[in-house]
């Protein structure tokens, strides 16, 4: 769909964004995570076209205008708050190319598919924060574009707003590509298929989300019973180096050993309930502190 | 060309919606018929005033229906440029500092669409202000004191928009190539204190913009056309187009400091 290849922004003597390459593929979520300050916004910026790159390329298949191809929502979105938000989706929709009656016509389509209908005669100063972000969500899928790219789509948002732009971001995959850059990774583990990692302006890790989290994966089989005493007796039965937390048996993988199928065949001849026998996987937040390092 | 009138409807539908169409002529109204009812008031207004010294004795001047014109042109040249400038000043640089322009800049929207349909709506609120200026000072001077070449007054209501048009492009320009507080001190000095230099030392040359507001007064007052006119004209006709593309260039080139 897009390809981004050595991506590098320079304002005066500081890099901002320092030669980064990606790909996104059609049809998936992808989340550029980092902390404050990393580049986030200033690469979504470029990909957008709001900024010119210093030097790199960002090269689309299609060879219609970018414009015509991208939906951007800032992280802050601001509208022209004494219209009304029909007016203004439907001035968007104008601006964008539509007739007149496509143009009015695609403003309900929107406004019902992100739940602005009822306020759509409103005046978006009057709006809540939440609205102003669905309406933003609204003016960036108006044109069918083939990538959404969302900046922070959800930092600022209550949990109930949150729950929604992500059901919405969701619904939109099946149509859309979507890139967008968030610091939840709570959210970005349960959405997002491929991970960029963001750090001082540099790509420090990309992947799909599996790929990363087996990479990063801990070097542990955890066994969990169904009582903490027979826990308790597995690990002094066994030969193994085995640690011992409340039900669970925590088995250090040193070199690649033990392996999964001989904890499995030892278990298999011991008496015990076994509820769960796991690799342990570190969740997105631990990967992101392992990468982004310590400051983060 | 689509998107100028999209864009240009919009410009209209912000006048109307900050109550711009409604104040903005009144204000200008009430410029205008200031002058000639004060002068003609003034005898009274000094009588119930009162604390006059008692013997003083106060010669009013001769004044005539053309004077009362003479002395509006002079009421808009200061207040009235004054506002047309606070108003426009932050008319490009507002959106790219409050980020609304940001939504615009990433759809397949010209620079000449967005500076043009905000300057095409601002010219002509510029023109509507000094009309109502224009008519409510020559309706006051006709009713008060009679005799008002009307045709004069047209020619200058034309030569005097000209000027104002000259103010508000270059504001525009300056709002595309600075930000807000820039252009208006920019334009504020250029305009308010450039006139008044003109007026005291511009006996040493006929040609400059800042002229023309005086060589529309020349003509209301009746005085000969001066030879300069056509060619002061020109040169603010000039002004006005070079103002209009350095704005769209502006515009253009300071898109990404737009604020996302």
């Amino acid at each position: 769909m897009m390809d981004i290849q050595s991506l590098t922004k320079v304002f005066g003597a500081q890099t901002v964004v320092d030669n980064v390459s990606f790909t996104l593929v059609p049809h998936t979520i992808t989340a550029l995570i980092g902390p404050n300050g990393a580049g986030k916004t200033t690469t979504l910026s470029m990909l957008a076209g709001l900024l010119p790159p210093t030097s790199g390329h960002i090269h689309v298949e299609d060879p219609t205008p970018l414009q015509q191809q991208i939906g951007f929502l800032p992280q802050y979105p601001k509208f022209f708050e004494w219209m009304t938000a029909f007016e203004y989706v439907e001035m968007m929709g104008k601006l964008s190319g539509f007739t007149n009656i496509e143009a009015m016509q695609r403003a309900h389509e929107v406004l019902a598919y992100v739940g602005l209908l009822d306020a759509k005669t409103k005046r978006i100063g009057s709006f809540s924060g939440g609205m102003k972000q669905r309406l933003g969500i609204a003016q960036a899928i108006l044109h069918r574009p083939k990538l959404l790219i969302l900046d922070e789509p959800v930092s600022a948002l209550d949990p109930l707003g949150r729950k929604t732009m992500m059901n919405l971001l969701q619904d939109l995959q099946q149509t859309t590509t979507i890139l967008y850059s968030t610091h939840i990774l709570h959210d970005a583990e349960f959405l997002a298929e491929h991970v960029l990692f963001m750090k001082d302006g540099r790509l420090v890790e990309q992947g799909t989300l599996a790929a990363v989290q087996q990479k990063f994966e801990a070097p542990h089989i955890i066994i969990t019973f169904a009582q903490a005493d027979e826990a308790r007796q597995f690990a002094s039965q066994s030969t193994m180096p085995i640690a011992v937390d409340e039900r669970r048996a925590i088995i250090d993988v040193q070199q690649g050993k033990p392996t999964m199928q001989y904890v499995l065949e030892h278990l298999a001849q011991s008496p015990f309930d076994i509820e769960k026998v796991e690799h342990a996987r570190l969740t997105l937040e631990e990967i992101f502190v392992k990468v982004v390092g310590q400051d983060a | 060309m689509r998107n100028y009138i999209v864009l240009c409807q919009k410009e209209w539908r912000e006048h109307v919606r900050n109550y711009r169409i409604i104040w903005l002529p009144l204000v200008f109204l009430l410029l205008g018929m200031m002058d000639p009812l004060t002068y003609y008031f003034m005898d009274d207004i000094l009588k119930s005033v009162g604390n006059l010294p008692d013997g003083m004795q106060i010669t009013m001047p001769d004044v005539g229906a053309s004077d009362m014109i003479v002395s509006t042109a002079g009421q808009l040249q200061s207040i009235g440029m004054v506002i047309f400038i606070a108003i426009y000043c932050s008319a490009i640089s507002g959106e790219r500092k409050n980020g609304t322009a940001t939504l615009l800049y990433v759809r397949p929207v010209s620079s000449r669409a967005i500076f043009l349909s905000k300057w095409t709506v601002a010219a002509m609120m510029t023109c509507v202000g000094v009309f109502c200026s224009v008519l409510a000072s020559s309706y006051y001077a006709e009713v008060l004191y009679g005799g008002l070449n009307w045709q004069d007054v047209i020619v200058f209501y034309i030569l005097y928009s000209v000027w104002m048009l000259v103010v508000i492009t270059f504001t525009f320009a300056m709002s595309a190539l600075t930000t807000t507080a820039i252009a208006a001190t920019i334009s504020l000095i250029l305009f308010v204190i450039g006139s008044m230099a003109d007026a005291l030392i511009g006996t040493y040359w006929t040609y400059s913009p800042f002229k023309l507001p005086s060589y529309a007064v020349d003509i209301v007052r009746g005085a000969e056309v001066p030879d300069a006119l056509w060619m002061t004209c020109m040169i603010c006709i000039a002004l006005i187009l070079l103002s209009l593309v350095l704005g769209i260039y502006c515009t253009h080139k300071n898109r990404q400091q737009t604020t996302v």
